[in-house]
């Protein structure tokens, strides 16, 4: 179509401003494109912070309770779990394999979960990844500990250094288990999830350090060293939670409502999934925010164009003057300057596109291996056709103001300008 | 089908409707291969003139006939239509598109017109061909001429290539604004003549608008914008000197 070609020409003719307005537009759909790919990432990530696990079962409390204190570590249990109602409940056949967690102490900061070989074999994140070792093994000894990623990026820590457990939570503890520390055979791979930030040991190793402990307390009578403390039973009493993985997941609902209405002993199943969604959801706000400031940021590119080709409006007159003497209608020179919006409009986006997708594969290994926010680099989603589609649509209304302007203009120019 | 190429009849025009008539034409008739030199002070209304001939403008009473379609009675699209396949026009300056090469500004009025496309097919040539050709006689006849850019032009050089335009395609009208009034007196009757032998050549009607003296003598008919408002007896007068122009 020659008009499209005339089009074409005349916006090579002025590549700069051509060049800077598609780069505008181009930025603005990098920036919605890659504002919604991070987010959809980010939510996935928090979403599949844990993964594979269909129930989550703790003492009586609320869900988003359960799920905060067991997964996130943030807050804690009021009730905990008798060892065994925990075997009870594990021998249960629905049931594939249990991991026991027992939390309550800390480590600078860093939360020390008590668990077993399970939580190694079993415990998934994000795509049903498993845990895998930067370096090391899983704990064997009472006294051994796995560190998360952070914790042994924080300080620096290597296989066999020497920690010791603070009781409770928080940074400045009032009470460690300076008798008994604990060595480090194992450091997880990072993750993106709570795990990185969670030192790891087995529920014999948090019995033993609070074996002659009482009400919170070192006992005044009681003292066993290290040694000694490894001769005794060190079974657990109680557990924290523990997480459930079914033989078939269509059996989650029964299982929830068995445990849920066991009135042996008051218990709390989520699934945490749903549970994980839900909190999501009252934290999403920020997600619409940061879509509202990208959508400013299409309209401000789009807004340039605006101003790039009405500039070019008056000075353009004679040029259409030009074409309707040689009998172009004022419809056919509507269609002129309209095609050029579109052109750019069209560039502007493919190249935002191109951008996107490349920085998503320079991006993507970064925010894998330091966030854990695993972003989706192929496909477009249905929200990214709907982004799409609304910018083609502003870049074409947008590219009416000018056309109609040129329009009225040549319509009372005729074939002679008087500028 | 007689002679007659333009035929005007109660014309007139105004910008304002309340207002007196800008421009009153009772009667003119333009013949086939006649050049008729219109002549007129700065704003007396010789452009105005042209718009409404070119049908850019749409006649507020009166009928302009053109190769016997009345403009009054057909829509804007038509009288675009018209002018792209039957006209050609030249104005004072400012007559090419800046970023299209000399030939492609040639070419221009075939993409608008398959009337014109399919005249220069008739005579066994192809456009870019007859462009070539047109642009040769009117002295630009350097190859590497046809692919510069018109911004590297002599305004001089620049008419000649808007002369070509208005010339391709063998249009029945030639309309000229004042092309000569940008050049010096030398060049200005060099490009006259030669857009004069094109006409005939073409056997095209020729309508010039000039404030420019010093053409007269080339024209065989000239006709003054004044008269129309002063003296109809005039331009009557005028209308019947006309003769045809030998071809």
């Amino acid at each position: 179509m020659f008009i499209l070609k005339l089009a074409l020409k005349s916006l090579l003719n002025r590549k700069f401003t051509v060049a800077l307005t598609i780069f505008s537009i181009a930025i603005s759909i990098t920036l919605l494109l890659g504002v919604e790919r991070i987010r959809i990432g980010v939510e996935n990530s928090f979403t599949n912070t844990i993964s594979g696990t269909d129930l989550v079962v703790g003492g009586r409390t609320g869900d988003e309770q359960l799920l905060l204190s067991a997964v996130f570590h943030i807050g804690m249990a009021s009730n905990n779990i008798s060892w065994n109602r925990y075997e009870d409940i594990a021998a249960n056949e629905l049931i594939d394999w249990t991991i026991p967690i027992s939390l309550g102490d800390s480590h600078d900061g860093f939360s020390v979960i008590g668990t077993n070989e399970d939580y190694f074999k079993h415990y998934k994140f994000a795509n049903k990844q498993h845990l895998k070792f930067q370096t090391g093994k899983a704990f064997r000894e009472t006294f051994d500990a796995v560190l998360g990623a952070d914790v042994a990026a924080t300080h620096e820590y290597k296989i066999g250094d020497e920690i010791v457990i603070n009781h409770g939570s928080g940074e400045i503890a009032f009470q460690d288990h300076g008798d008994k520390p604990f060595r480090v055979t194992g450091i997880l791979e990072r993750t993106g999830t709570p795990v990185d930030q969670t030192i790891h040991v087995s529920l014999g190793g948090i019995e033993a350090i609070h074996i002659d402990w009482v009400d919170g307390m070192p006992d005044k009578l009681m003292n066993f060293s290290a040694e000694e403390v490894e001769e005794l039973n060190l079974e657990p009493e109680f557990i924290t939670a523990f997480l459930v993985g079914l033989k078939n997941r269509t059996d989650v609902l029964t299982l929830q409502r068995q445990i849920n209405t066991n009135k042996s002993e008051p218990l709390t199943a989520v699934m945490p999934g749903i549970t994980l969604q839900r909190l999501w959801n009252m934290m999403g706000k920020i997600e619409t925010a940061l879509l509202i400031v990208s959508g400013f940021v299409a309209i401000a590119g789009l807004i340039g164009m605006l101003v790039a080709l009405l500039t070019g409006v008056s000075e353009r007159r004679r040029e259409m003057a030009i074409l309707r003497s040689v009998g172009a209608s004022p419809l056919k020179i509507f269609g002129l300057i309209s095609s050029e919006s579109i052109v750019i409009t069209f560039w502007g986006i493919a190249l935002g596109i191109g951008f996107v997708f490349l920085l998503l594969q320079i991006a993507k290994p970064i925010l894998e291996t330091q966030y854990g926010i695993y972003l989706n680099p192929s496909g477009i989603s249905l929200q990214e056709i709907y982004i799409i589609g609304t910018v083609i649509i502003l870049g074409i209304l947008i590219g009416i103001i000018p056309g109609y302007k040129i329009y009225k203009y040549s319509l009372l120019d005729g074939m002679t300008v008087k500028v | 089908m007689n002679n007659s190429i333009i035929q005007i009849q109660g014309l007139q025009f105004d910008w304002d409707k309340s207002k007196v008539p800008f421009i009153t034409i009772p009667e003119l008739e333009v013949l086939k291969s006649e050049h008729l030199l219109i002549k007129g002070d700065s704003g007396s209304g010789k452009t105005t003139f042209l718009n409404l001939i070119s049908g850019v403008l749409p006649l507020s009473s009166g009928e302009i006939k053109i190769l016997g379609e009345n403009l009054a009675d057909v829509s804007s699209s038509k009288r675009d239509a018209i002018r792209a396949n039957h006209m050609g026009v030249i104005f004072q300056m400012f007559n090419l598109i800046p970023y299209l090469s000399v030939i492609e500004n040639v070419l221009l009025p075939i993409h608008f017109s398959e009337v014109k496309k399919n005249k220069i097919r008739a005579k066994g040539s192809t456009a870019k061909e007859e462009a070539i050709r047109l642009l040769s006689e009117l002295g630009l006849q350097q190859k590497e001429i046809h692919e510069k850019k018109v911004t590297e032009l002599s305004v001089g050089q620049q008419q000649r290539v808007a002369a070509a335009r208005a010339l391709i395609g063998s249009p029945e009208i030639i309309l000229a604004d004042e092309p000569t009034s940008a050049l010096d007196e030398k060049n200005s009757m060099r490009f006259l003549d030669l857009l004069l032998e094109e006409c005939n050549k073409n056997n095209s009607t020729l309508l010039f608008v000039s404030h420019d003296s010093r053409i007269h003598q080339r024209f065989q008919q000239s006709i003054s914008i004044n008269d129309f408002t002063e003296d109809i007896p005039i331009v009557e007068k005028k209308r019947k000197e006309a003769v045809e122009c030998s071809s």
